[in-house]
């Protein structure tokens, strides 16, 4: 089971604190004063789309790359223990977790409140027939199939990875993603089919994927 | 591969390839990663040869595409217009070039090395086009401050647009033999 962070009033309010906080420490923050007004604001709007964002992995992942990526040079400089780390870097890895942040929660948003139908229905009145199906459930669909796809990654790495033959490995990589990726093409496909779904009714056919909790 | 098959195959390949289009492309072009359209392309070239080996029929390629283009407007880079019309133009490319024959190694690479080529061109065609400008200002443009063109001369110059053609050309071909072998590969894995 996926590890959460409790969203509580404080831990949220901190995070807001943090932002807006490196906003003004920053060049250019907007992006990332924005990203702490916006939690603010769903913990009182929608507090639900703020637990897509609080997976333990997906913080780990967020704040070890914030620390990282400034080791790879750049801009002015400071010495930390020994190792050269870039400000510039830094600023610029904490405006994209800010964007990424601001744009995870939007998709959260729309996964939550609108459904694969309603947005179907307006990309048809828009003259969109042969994508207007498409479009909503690739857009319902994308967090599973980059988890799946980092899950796979997760057991490569798991059983070898690069150690190794890293040429034999990186194949192995590239078939079980392929193999993966079929397993969700027709998972996908089972679940529109079990629905009966007659191929011209786009709409009953976007019935099928029901609102997920995020 | 017909119906609702087709279409949750067309969305899941969509959905991947407008997934990393939106994670990486935002976040190569913050850190100015060097060559990232060509590294963006070589993902594309990869994601469209295996859509299109494995569903097959006209215009596949496309749709994914599309589904791509549309993700990438969310991306972390903000709104980008250009690295999204590049996606179309290579489901494109990519559909015009299986409908010449069977999936088969040789159309794989020709569709993978013609994707990455792309990206050469799609530089200049936004300038041009979107952005209206004339050869004058893209020449300016490509050999502006900090530009590696503007210390290169005559020979030089040549051979480095040599190199970069080259450079593109081994990309695509590793990208689209992959496409391949791992689509042989699973499929095989897949009926055992």
């Amino acid at each position: 089971m996926r590890q959460q962070i409790r969203i509580t009033t404080k831990v949220t309010a901190s995070f807001a604190a943090v932002s807006i906080l490196a906003a003004i420490a920053t060049p250019r923050g907007t992006a990332i004063a924005a990203a702490g007004i916006i939690a603010l604001i769903l913990l009182i709007i929608d507090r639900g789309a703020l637990y897509f964002l609080c997976g333990r992995r997906f913080w780990t992942w967020m704040i070890s790359g914030m620390a990282v990526l400034p080791l790879l040079g750049g801009g002015q400089q400071v010495e930390l223990l020994g190792l050269k780390y870039s400000l510039e870097t830094l600023a610029i890895s904490i405006r994209i977790s800010s964007r990424g942040f601001m744009i995870f929660t939007g998709m959260a948003l729309i996964r939550r409140h609108i459904s694969p139908q309603m947005m179907a229905d307006v990309l048809f009145k828009l003259g969109m027939r042969k994508i207007g199906y498409l479009i909503p459930l690739s857009f319902h669909i994308v967090p599973l199939v980059m988890e799946s796809m980092l899950n796979t990654y997760m057991v490569w790495k798991h059983r070898g990875g690069w150690k190794g033959k890293l040429l034999s490995n990186l194949s192995l990589l590239a078939v079980s993603m392929q193999v993966q990726l079929v397993r969700e093409a027709e998972d996908l496909a089972a679940a529109l089919y079990l629905n009966n779904l007659k191929p011209k009714s786009h709409s009953k056919r976007l019935n099928t994927l029901k609102q997920s909790p995020v | 591969m017909e119906g609702i098959k087709k279409t949750a195959y067309i969305v899941v390949f969509g959905a991947l390839w407008g997934g990393m289009e939106m994670a990486l492309g935002g976040f190569f072009h913050a850190l100015h990663i060097p060559l990232r359209g060509m590294w963006m392309a070589g993902i594309g070239a990869l994601m469209l040869c295996s859509s299109q080996l494995w569903i097959g029929g006209r215009a596949t390629a496309l749709y994914v595409a599309v589904i791509a283009a549309f993700l990438k407007l969310f991306s972390l880079g903000g709104l980008v217009i250009s690295p999204a019309a590049a996606s179309i133009m290579e489901g494109i490319i990519a559909s015009m070039v299986f409908s010449l024959g069977k999936g088969n190694l040789a159309i794989s690479l020709a569709a993978s090395v013609l994707i990455t080529l792309y990206t050469i061109v799609h530089k200049f065609l936004s300038l041009a086009v979107v952005y209206r400008q004339e050869i004058a200002q893209i020449y300016d443009t490509f050999t502006g401050q900090g530009s590696v063109i503007v210390h290169l001369a005559g020979n030089s110059l040549l051979v480095f647009f040599l190199l970069y053609i080259i450079l593109h050309i081994i990309v695509g071909l590793i990208m689209g033999g992959t496409a391949y072998y791992s689509v042989y590969k699973a499929r095989k894995r897949l009926s055992d």
